[in-house]
Order: structure tokens, then C-alpha cells, then sequence
């Protein structure tokens, strides 16, 4: 178990191994919690929230520095989705204003793009090349809600905190959301299959 | 009507797989946010007081309520100076011949101002409770989100000056529903920050009490989906293999697709594993 060195390289320089980070974590143990739960749902945030690929990585970087900075604050009032969320936003909104304004608003565009693993299958990829433009068929503010709820599996009352509408604005919006993402769904299966129905 | 339902549940699950980093990124960013903060960083500097996703939405609104206010403010003043100047003219022709034309000019600027005073209180009627106004947001979502987050360093409350006054009004009623949801949520949510901190402390049986007290008192509540994931983790954080199992086996029939899934399969995977290792 003795982890032979408590100092962590720069991740450019060589890929770390968890023992070094459980090591280096025992100094810090909650954030590294809250990192471990919550990555996931931050990467993909990030990406919904239209940061360019190129970007993603710092963004969360930044993201996770605030939440070591603010962690203390966090008091239980709002999930801690809902509390990530919060900080993921204005650390987007703090980067976009860095970006030109075209990029910017290129980065609004709907599609998050693709960041696949080398073990990905053809499948998967296609897969989520497909909710990709499916999303891009939703309002953004559907999209939102959509996103929070069912692909990141947040209830509507957490997705109301973390987005500051009302809970019935959620419902709607997911109504709304489910109903398009499933119907543009339905016709790219379609079309893929080769079926005649335009 | 289930078919359409399973192939999105089963998109949305490849999706979620490939829209994250692999492993060996994910600890090295995690490595990389650790080093930094060894190196003092502390991050960029962000608005304190409010959320911004509420900011973004009471700018809409007071865009909106603004633009409501400018567009009744013309229209009610169009509208009074036509009605003065219809009357204006037969007043003023009656002027003309008591030899007092000045009085007209008067009495048109007289109600120009009368309809600046009115204004007001006709745009916040005008002003539909509900800001259904968001679902057009698109139009500049970002573009007015960026300019009222200008951070801390520089406070200036310019663009939130103008249309301050009606806003109390659509604030309102927004703020209310919410709360009352949140109220039990806020607490569902403390029991669940309280199991989660003790299992991130390696106190796995303090998890399961917090866990515990909160399935006694939200059996079916917001975040059960949750508690049922946590209490598999603690279970196995706890040694409990056997019964570990079984509450992710519940877990799993309870909520199939739960995003909460990889971490609860995760987890039991690490807990037999170890159990491998010590013997």
C-alpha cells in the first residue's frame, strides 16, 4: 500500500497512478470526494454549457479549484449538484468572456463535440452522435432541463435550485424537451434503418 | 409507446458514457487541479451574491420589462398627444379666436409629462406574472448573460438601475413555488450531504444512520434514487459485501438506468476485490 512518493508529477509529464493520488488526497480528502462523485457530471456540464473541446479540460480545472475554495461555504441547502452547477456556470460565463465573441457564440451552438476514448466502440460513438444532434434540435432552455434531468439523472425540484426557475417552469420544459428529443429521435432511426418516411 | 422510450433511455446511456473522460484523464486532471492548488491557486474570480443562472433570468426579465416600459411609455404617450392634439386642435382653435394659442403648446406638454407618470403603472399591468418570456431567451442568451456578469472587481450597477422598479413584481411570484418544494428538498438534501460526508470520512456506519433516518422520513421522497446508491456504497464501504449486493440488486430494480449505476457497480466491485486482496 506504501505509496513510494507523496509528490505528484504534472500530468503532461506522465500519467499519474491512483496511489499517488489517494496519497497526495489524504491532505485533501473531500475534494477529492466530491471530484470522484461528481467528474462525470461536470465534464459533461461543462460541454452542455458550450465550452469548446479544446477548453473542457481547463474549464473543469478552474471549476475544481473554486469548489476547493468555496467547499467550505457549501451548506447542504442545495445539492451538491445543484451547488456544482451553480459554480460550473459562472466559471463558463468567466472563461467565455475570454473567448472572442465568435467563438463564443459558436461555442452556444447546441452540439457539445465529440471527446471519444480509443476503446469506444463504432456503436457508442454513433450512438451519441445521434443524442448530439437530437439535443440540438431543443431549445437551449429545454435542452437544459432535458439534460439535468435525464441524462444526468438530477430531480426536477434539484433542477429547479440549480437553475433558479420554478419547479412547474421544469416540468414544461422537460414535457416539451422529451417530447421533440424523442420525436427527433424516432425519425434518425428511421432514416437510418432506410425506411421511405422522410 | 415503451419502444421509443427504451431506445432513448439506451441513446441517452451511450451518450452519457461518451461525453466524459476516461480514466487515466480524469485522475490526471484531478492530479493537475491538486497540484495547482498546492501552488496557491485558487482560482478565478466569480460573482459572490447571486446564482447566476437566476441573474441570467431576472436580466431577461428586466430587458423585457424595460423594453414592456419604453414600448408603453411611447405608446401611451402617442396615443395622449394624438387624443391632445385632436382636442388641442379644437381647443386651440377655440384659443386662436379668444386670442390665447399659447395655452394649447401648454397643455400638450402638460399630459406629454402626465403620460410619463402614467406609464409606469400601465407597463406593470402589462407585465404578464408568469416571464414566459424565457422561452424566447434565445434571441440573446448569452449576449446579455455576459455583459451583467462583469465580477466583482468592478461593481457597477448601471444596466441594473434603470429597470429596477417593476422588478419585485414578476419576482414574486417565482420565488414562492420554489421555496416550498425546496423546503423538504433542502432538508432530504442536508440528510443526504450528511451520509455522503461521513462515507467520504470512512465512517460507513454514520452513513447508514444518516441513510436510515432518512428513509424513515422521505420513504419515497426526492432523492430515495440517491439514498439507494448511497446506502449500496456505504454497505460496501462498510465490509458488508453480502448485504451490499442485495441493496444494489434493489437499487438496480428500483431505478434501471440510474445515472448513480457505474459508481454503485464501481463500488461493489472494489469492495470485492479487497475482500480478494486481504484473504
Amino acid at each position: 500500500m506504501g505509496a513510494p512518493e507523496a509528490r505528484i508529477h504534472r500530468p503532461s509529464e506522465s500519467t499519474p497512478h491512483r496511489r499517488q493520488i489517494r496519497a497526495v488526497t489524504s491532505s485533501a480528502p473531500i475534494l477529492a470526494d466530491v471530484y470522484r462523485e461528481h467528474i462525470d457530471f461536470v465534464i459533461r456540464t461543462t460541454r452542455h454549457l458550450g465550452v469548446p473541446e479544446s477548453s473542457v479540460e481547463d474549464v473543469v480545472h478552474d471549476i475544481f479549484l473554486v469548489v476547493h475554495r468555496r467547499l467550505e461555504d457549501y451548506d447542504g441547502r442545495s445539492t451538491m449538484r445543484s451547488w456544482l452547477y451553480g459554480i460550473a456556470r459562472r466559471v463558463v460565463l468567466h472563461h467565455k468572456r475570454g473567448f472572442s465573441r465568435a467563438r463564443a457564440r459558436e461555442a452556444q451552438a447546441p452540439v457539445p463535440p465529440p471527446q471519444l476514448d480509443a476503446e469506444e466502440t463504432v456503436a457508442r460513438r454513433q450512438a451519441a452522435e445521434t443524442v448530439r444532434n437530437c439535443l440540438g434540435m431543443l431549445d437551449p432552455e429545454q435542452r437544459m432541463v432535458f439534460v439535468l434531468a435525464d441524462i444526468e439523472g438530477m430531480s426536477a425540484p434539484e433542477i429547479a435550485q440549480a437553475l433558479g426557475v420554478k419547479l412547474n417552469t421544469v416540468y414544461s420544459r422537460l414535457r416539451l424537451g422529451r417530447k421533440k428529443f424523442e420525436r427527433a429521435l424516432a425519425r434518425r432511426n428511421q432514416a437510418d434503418q432506410g425506411g421511405t418516411v422522410r | 409507446m415503451s419502444e421509443p422510450a427504451n431506445q432513448t433511455k439506451a441513446a441517452l446511456r451511450q451518450y452519457r458514457l461518451a461525453t466524459t473522460l476516461n480514466d487515466a484523464s480524469k485522475d490526471a486532471l484531478l492530479a493537475r487541479v491538486l497540484t495547482s492548488i498546492e501552488d496557491g491557486a485558487t482560482g478565478p474570480a466569480l460573482e459572490q451574491d447571486v446564482t447566476p443562472d437566476v441573474a441570467q433570468v431576472v436580466v431577461l426579465d428586466r430587458w423585457r420589462t424595460a423594453g414592456r416600459i419604453a414600448v408603453a411609455l411611447v405608446g401611451a404617450a402617442a396615443v395622449l398627444l394624438l387624443v391632445r392634439v385632436i382636442h388641442g386642435g379644437f381647443v386651440a382653435g377655440g384659443q386662436a379666436r379668444t386670442g390665447r394659442p399659447e395655452q394649447a403648446v401648454y397643455g400638450i406638454a402638460e399630459d406629454d409629462s402626465g403620460a410619463r407618470v402614467a406609464a409606469p403603472r400601465e407597463a406593470a399591468e402589462r407585465t404578464p406574472p408568469k416571464p414566459r418570456a424565457i422561452e424566447r431567451a434565445p434571441v440573446f442568451p448569452a449576449d446579455v448573460a455576459v455583459p451583467e456578469a462583469p465580477a466583482a472587481p468592478s461593481p457597477r450597477p448601471v444596466p441594473r438601475a434603470a429597470p429596477q422598479r417593476p422588478q419585485p413584481k414578476p419576482k414574486a411570484p417565482r420565488a414562492a413555488p420554489v421555496a416550498s418544494a425546496a423546503d423538504s428538498l433542502a432538508e432530504e438534501m442536508r440528510m443526504m450531504a450528511r451520509a455522503r460526508a461521513a462515507l467520504a470520512a470512512g465512517q460507513p456506519s454514520d452513513a447508514l444512520a444518516a441513510l436510515k433516518a432518512h428513509a424513515r422520513r422521505y420513504p419515497a421522497g426526492q432523492m430515495a434514487e440517491d439514498r439507494r446508491a448511497l446506502r449500496a456504497r456505504s454497505l460496501c464501504a462498510a465490509g458488508r459485501n453480502e448485504a451490499a449486493a442485495a441493496a444494489a440488486r434493489a437499487f438496480v430494480s428500483a431505478h434501471p438506468g440510474s445515472p448513480h449505476r457505474g459508481k454503485v457497480d464501481a463500488a461493489l466491485q472494489r469492495a470485492a476485490e479487497k475482500k480478494c486482496g486481504a484473504s
